[in-house]
């Protein structure tokens, strides 16, 4: 190969970024260790552009909070490691760091919760590490359901998301290690048939009950595959 | 290959081109596949010349961006079978190859073909070893070590949990 007589020397950085740009964001990162001329073409707005999601300055402009930043790839990883608040604080927006996919949060007032307008049962909070303004804390109900609804159309495409619900645990929480079932539907407007997988997951796992009443939040997911119509449940 | 073309201003419909590598192999190609490189076409429209020397394409690279431009000129063929001839296109290829063909197809703004030998690179680059990306693309390492163990220490998530490849 190097013996070959060739025109080609090396290739000029625009031509370098467009590869990287078909790459990964973490190949992206890589690359800038490879040489000075590759970190330059890796760290392009170029590339971090089609990393973003296409929609994002539509997602992004719902936010009372702008972002300054001077690069496309520091605006990436603002995205990623500061969950920005949109639609009026209703919900947080970020990016997975590897793949550059939409995830979103739901704030306790978007999800439905039943008995939530009962005081005996519900009561409105605030907690200094939650993003949001209001939490909804959980007195005492004989049903708990909770149940939140998302316009698939906001997702990545081609995407498998989960769902998980974050909550904290208090000091004194009781009742909570029995099983639950959980699921994630597509829920098409025109009709109210459904499908999706039903899951058994534990708020409270059964075993080890003793040590969860130090654990700040948790999370259980239940996976389904996304798909463009409808929304999610 | 050569055709009935050129037979002065009254029958121009079908003109054709005779474009020029490097290492001076000589491709008549018909203007309507020309045009799809938005620098051929600007050539074209300046000059009444219609011989084109490409100075910085090899015989071996030209011959292929060519039939890739005729083919996609070629108005009997389906959108589909085009998008399956790009697909074969750069199936196969070596690195060194879509290397070569990248270039050109930059210099020569074939943009469908600059981002589809794009991506088919990227596809070869991912999850490789930066030892891997430095010697395919011969680049000289220009960090210092402690320059490239910064480097490394700054992104460290994209370094840790995979195993990288060097072949």
């Amino acid at each position: 190969m190097a013996d070959e007589i060739s025109p080609l020397f090396s290739l000029p950085e625009d031509c370098i970024a467009n590869i990287i740009s078909f790459t990964s964001p973490k190949d992206a990162c890589r690359a800038t260790a490879v040489s000075l001329g590759f970190k330059s073409a890796a760290e392009s707005d170029a590339v971090w552009d089609r990393f973003l999601p296409p929609d994002y300055k539509e997602v992004v402009s719902g936010s009372n909070s702008p972002l300054t930043c001077s690069t496309k790839k520091e605006f990436y990883f603002s995205l990623c490691e500061s969950p920005l608040l949109i639609d009026g604080g209703k919900m947080s927006f970020r990016l997975s760091r590897s793949t550059g996919k939409k995830c979103y949060m739901l704030c306790a007032r978007e999800v439905e919760i039943a008995w939530i307008h009962t005081p005996m049962h519900w009561t409105w909070t605030s907690l200094p590490e939650s993003r949001f303004a209001e939490v909804a804390e959980l007195l005492s109900v004989c049903w708990l359901e909770i149940r939140g609804t998302l316009r698939s159309q906001m997702l990545s495409p081609k995407t498998n998301y989960s769902a998980y619900l974050v909550f904290k645990l208090s000091e004194n929480h009781y009742g909570l290690h029995c099983s639950s079932k959980a699921s994630v539907k597509v829920v098409k407007e025109s009709t109210t048939k459904t499908e999706g997988d039903i899951n058994t997951v534990y708020i409270v796992p059964p075993t080890n009950r003793a040590s969860e009443v130090s654990m700040q939040a948790a999370t259980f997911a239940a996976f389904k595959k996304c798909r463009r119509p409808g929304s999610i449940q | 290959m050569v055709t009935t073309d050129e037979k002065g201003p009254l029958t121009a419909k079908k003109k054709s081109v005779i474009i020029r590598s490097c290492d001076g192999d000589e491709f008549l190609v018909s203007e309507s596949a020309a045009v799809l490189s938005t620098s051929l076409k600007k050539i074209l429209e300046e000059k009444e010349d219609r011989l084109i020397h490409l100075s910085d394409i090899d015989n071996k690279t030209l011959a292929m961006v060519i039939a890739y431009l005729s083919t996609h000129a070629d108005d009997g063929l389906s959108d589909d079978l085009k998008r399956s001839f790009d697909q074969e296109f750069v199936s196969g290829k070596e690195f060194d190859v879509l290397k070569y063909l990248v270039l050109a197809t930059d210099t020569l703004q074939v943009t469908c073909l600059c981002y589809t030998v794009a991506k088919k690179m990227a596809d070869i680059m991912k999850n490789k070893l930066v030892e891997w990306v430095r010697r395919e693309f011969d680049i000289q390492n220009d960090y210092t070590p402690e320059a490239e163990a910064e480097i490394r220490r700054l992104d460290a998530w994209a370094w840790d949990d995979r195993q990288l490849e060097d072949d």
